[in-house]
């Protein structure tokens, strides 16, 4: 019962995790639209890639639960769930990256290519996201972007906690909050932004 | 240090919010200043924004006016909210 309700926890926060990143991906690519500025593309891609990454984890995860209670092995399917949202993530963080670097975002279908998996995904994740949040802060002004810092801040933390939960079961639910919790503040940027001044 | 040339959509941007400076009616000249462009440039552009009715020309004793129209007032407030969404990822548009 007591892993039941944290498996079905665990869905819930992804699939709003990625409800909210698609949200974020949609906005940007409005700024896209109307500005015709590439900042808004790369922002519109990377997070349209990790929208529909968790989503596809977490509709895995549903289908899986479904499986389970009609006594079918679920592992197929989960484990293509994770693999895709590993795929996604990873991918959704070099073009973020290259938008900070000012890199060409080419090495993107090597990324996608990536069909195996790999505990060693979620160190790259970890690596990713933590030298995404450096750049970051770099560019931060005072009163701006700490809403930004803070998000890819707790998802560099999640991916972390992701890591440590092999040693440490709680640290995965720690994980999936930290991680709910930083596209929750990229929403709040959009709504920051979106108040009229 | 050479600077990116500013983009069409910028160079509307900045018209407009010439216009709206001024309380959302100018005259060529202060648009021309204070968007700082070429006479040619600038008599384009305005073209461009009549035709999309983001601005409205408009007559008085002889002299030409410009003025910001409601669509344009409302295209301006969002640019500026994306303007906000870039700066928070430490961005300038």
């Amino acid at each position: 019962m007591k892993a039941l309700l944290v498996f079905g926890l665990d869905i819930a926060m992804e699939m709003l995790s990625g409800v909210i990143a698609l949200l974020v991906g949609f906005y940007a690519g409005r700024g896209y639209r109307l500005t015709g500025e590439k900042l808004f593309l790369y922002l519109n891609i990377s997070f349209l890639l990790m929208g529909v990454g968790l989503a596809v984890d977490g509709i895995a995860s549903v289908y899986g639960a479904l499986m389970m209670k009609k006594g079918a092995s679920p592992y197929a399917v989960l484990a293509a769930g994770e693999l895709f949202m590993y795929a996604a993530e990873i991918a959704a963080f070099i073009v973020l990256a290259a938008l900070y670097t000012r890199w060409k975002p080419e090495i993107l279908p090597a990324a996608l290519a990536l069909g195996w998996y790999n505990p060693g995904l979620e160190l790259l994740l970890v690596g990713l996201s933590l030298y995404v949040t450096l750049q970051a802060v770099s560019r931060v002004k005072i009163g701006e972007s700490r809403f930004v810092v803070a998000g890819f801040s707790l998802l560099a933390v999640s991916h972390l906690s992701f890591m440590a939960s092999s040693l440490f079961i709680p640290a995965y639910l720690l994980g999936h909050a930290a991680q709910l919790a930083g596209f929750a503040l990229f929403l709040a940027v959009v709504l920051e932004a979106r108040r009229s001044r | 240090m050479s600077r990116k040339p500013r983009s069409a959509i910028k160079i509307y941007v900045d018209i407009l919010k010439v216009v709206r400076g001024a309380d959302g009616r100018a005259r060529p000249t202060k648009i021309l200043y204070g968007a700082n462009l070429s006479y040619e440039r600038m008599q384009r552009y305005l073209a461009e924004l009549v035709k999309k009715e983001l601005l409205r020309e408009e007559q008085e004793e002889g002299v030409t006016y410009y003025v910001l129209t409601e669509k344009g007032y409302r295209f301006l407030m969002e640019y500026e909210r994306f303007e906000r969404f870039a700066r928070a990822f430490g961005f300038s548009l």
